[in-house]
């Protein structure tokens, strides 16, 4: 365990799942799990693997089937906030309202916000950094910020641990972005646990504290995202098509079957790369093969023909190059 | 984002201030409340009878003067008002909670088939020998259209576990209240003319036909059902996002739902006793005043569907009358004139019909 916080929350021996009469339905099980302050947990798993019903019991919305949870608070309300897939869409209600929403498990019947509530519902959105959204009605706001009001909403209940149900589908690459270097940054500065389901396995690979993986025999495998990576147990749980985890690209066919030996350094060098891969060459370090060199206006080919820009030094190796061979 | 201007001393700016955004929910509740004391004061004023102005207002300052005017405002008039603010209000209050229940813009105790569970239980009891209006029986009556209303609204929240689709579930409802009807009409069928007759009429609503005691109950009942309903006012917000949220958020859903079905089936049950069922009001007045009050606290939204509904009701309770003649209009064939066009407009205005 690299983070080093008091365990928020931890699992012995569970098994989830549902009951309906006399049927039983395990998703998962066996599961001893632990969960720390200050960290960072992205929950990883092939589709329909069980990952939203673990979320659900985790964060006591559902019963588990056998073992135990530990949870520090046990209030309803004051221990876990969520945030789901659950569409929510209301109408006239601004972008406070809803951050208030957190704070209810707090308030009395008649759900008077006192100074100290309106601080924290201010905080909140200073966190997500919605200060100038706040009075904005939320049916009008985008996906992105949507799920922004949402965190905010979740951050509002003050509780140690944080559960969000893949915060960042529907969202584009940027906003995803966002939303997992908010966690992040959450994580480190509020001393939340934070449990966070999603698909982006890139991304993941780059923020999380350590993962959990559910495996195709209902177990989770949990560690730091390195050592799944290098001890194959990503390979084994989605059977990864073309993209190779342990360079974190996509994988390429030199479908040419010609090689290049490709000389330079920096960004130019590694998008000089990828355009030849992408294009079917394979780039080594053979000295005896065809030598593009990287210079800081041009790109030269043996020594010889110089090239301006990338796309026209693709132009001219695709046309001098043999034709591509029928691999059928 | 904020905009409101600074206070000073100016009239102008203080006027600035007073319609600033902040101050719109309280303003909505004002105008909500001018109206219903002009519905109220125009269904006393107005009516088959002409009466003049200056013996309508003798008759009133002057109660126990035995006059053709007071006896009209008296037993007539202002208990027809009162029945038609309490039962308008009481609608309103149950079409909202179900709206909100439900995350369903479409629901109300009509679509939904309450008023018709409530009319199978009141054909059962008419069946049985109880006359309509019958004095003494006001509470077994008011407990029978509210078991009604129970039965059917468990039914629908049944059907809502599996039934996601908010125009699906409207299709249930009316379905349902379809089976219920035709129940009634059986019912109907093979009863003897006498009881049919008084059951016929009631079917049509009327909130003209309810003497004090039953008033009394049914201002009861919906007073229980309130105090029901504002014990799970927080609850009512948070279920806004839904059943996840509502249990994330320490509330305990199945006691909150039970409640709040017991509270809406109360209310429609105490209305549907003595006024029949009445159609579109509890399904279009809170659209109604969510075009005025803008908020999405229940805070705002009880007190202000509340007063929206029994001043519709009354606007209804006019309109019945107006045409001159002495005939009265069926209640239901107004009230539908009036919602009907407001869940058309729900309809058309949101592609996607869920909250």
């Amino acid at each position: 365990m690299v983070i080093s916080g008091e365990t928020i929350l931890s699992t012995a021996h569970a098994d989830v799942g549902y009951r309906q009469g006399r049927h039983e339905k395990v998703v998962l099980t066996n599961l001893s799990l632990e969960l720390r302050a200050h960290s960072l947990v992205c929950f990883m798993g092939p589709n329909g693997i069980g990952k939203s019903t673990l979320l659900r019991t985790l964060a006591g919305l559902q019963p588990l089937l056998r073992g135990g949870v530990n949870l520090p608070r046990v209030e309803a309300g004051k221990s876990v906030a969520v945030v789901l897939t659950d569409r929510v869409q209301t109408y006239n209600m601004t972008v406070r309202d809803m951050v208030s929403l957190g704070r209810y498990p707090h308030l009395a019947w008649h759900t008077h916000l006192s100074a100290s509530d309106d601080r924290i519902v201010d905080e909140s959105i200073e966190l997500v950094q919605l200060q100038n959204l706040q009075h904005q009605q939320v049916n009008e706001l985008s996906d992105g910020q949507l799920q922004m009001v949402m965190i905010a909403r979740a951050l509002a209940q003050q509780t140690p641990l944080l559960i969000l149900d893949e915060p960042t589908a529907h969202l584009d690459l940027n906003n995803r972005v966002e939303v997992m270097n908010l966690l992040r940054h959450l994580a480190r500065t509020t001393g939340k646990g934070i449990l966070v389901a999603t698909h982006e396995l890139d991304l993941a690979l780059q923020t999380a504290d350590e993962i959990w993986l559910a495996t195709p025999d209902k177990s989770i495998r949990s560690g730091i995202p390195e050592d799944l990576v290098l001890d194959g147990s990503f390979d084994d749980v989605f059977q990864l098509k073309g993209f190779d985890l342990k360079t974190g690209k996509v994988k390429h066919q030199p479908f040419r079957q010609e090689k290049i030996r490709l000389i330079g350094e920096g960004y130019r060098f590694l998008w000089t790369k990828n355009a030849l891969e992408r294009m079917g060459f394979e780039v080594t370090d053979d000295p005896d093969c065809l030598t593009v060199k990287i210079q800081t206006a041009d790109w030269v080919v043996d020594g010889t023909t110089a090239y301006e820009s990338l796309t026209k030094l693709l132009d001219g190796l695709t046309k001098s190059a043999k034709p591509i061979p029928n691999i059928n | 984002m904020d905009t409101t201007p600074p206070p000073t001393e100016n009239a102008i700016s203080g006027l600035f201030t007073y319609f600033s955004p902040m101050n719109r929910k309280a303003q909505a509740l004002l105008i909500l409340a001018i109206l219903l004391m002009a519905g109220l004061l125009l269904d006393v004023l107005l009516g088959s009878v002409a009466v003049p102005l200056a013996d309508l207002w003798q008759a009133l300052t002057h109660p126990n003067e035995p006059s053709p005017a007071a006896d009209i405002l008296w037993h007539f008039r202002i208990p027809k008002a009162a029945t038609a603010a309490v039962a308008g209000s009481g609608l309103a209050l149950a079409g909202l909670v179900m709206q909100t229940l439900f995350r369903n813009p479409l629901a109300g105790p009509d679509v939904l088939g309450l008023s018709a569970g409530a009319g199978l239980a009141v054909a059962l009891a008419v069946m049985a020998g109880i006359q309509i209006g019958e004095i003494g029986l006001a509470w077994g009556l008011a407990a029978t259209a509210s078991v009604g209303s129970l039965s059917v609204f468990l039914l629908m929240v049944l059907f809502s576990r599996k039934m996601t689709d908010p125009v699906g579930l409207l299709i249930l409802g009316l379905m349902v209240a379809a089976i219920t009807s035709s129940i009634v009409s059986v019912l109907q069928f093979i009863s003897q003319a006498e009881q049919l007759q008084s059951f016929v009429i009631w079917t049509m609503g009327s909130v003209g036909n309810t003497n004090p005691r039953e008033l009394g109950v049914m201002m009861t009942v919906i007073l229980l059902a309130l105090l029901i309903i504002l014990s799970q006012l927080k609850a009512l917000n948070v279920w806004l996002l839904g059943e996840s949220y509502v249990g994330s958020l320490g509330i305990r859903v199945k006691s909150s739902r039970l409640w709040l079905v017991a509270g809406a089936s109360l209310l429609t049950g105490a209305v549907t006793a003595f006024c029949g069922p009445i159609a579109f009001v509890g399904i279009a007045v809170p659209h109604l005043v969510r075009l005025v009050l803008p908020s999405a606290h229940h805070g705002w939204l009880i007190p202000g569907v509340m007063l929206g509904g029994a001043t519709l009701l009354l606007v209804c309770d006019i309109l019945v009358q107006l045409p001159g003649g002495s005939q009265y209009l069926p209640l239901n064939a107004i009230t539908a004139l009036l919602g009907a066009p407001v869940v058309i407009m729900v309809v058309m205005k949101t592609k996607n019909v869920r909250w």
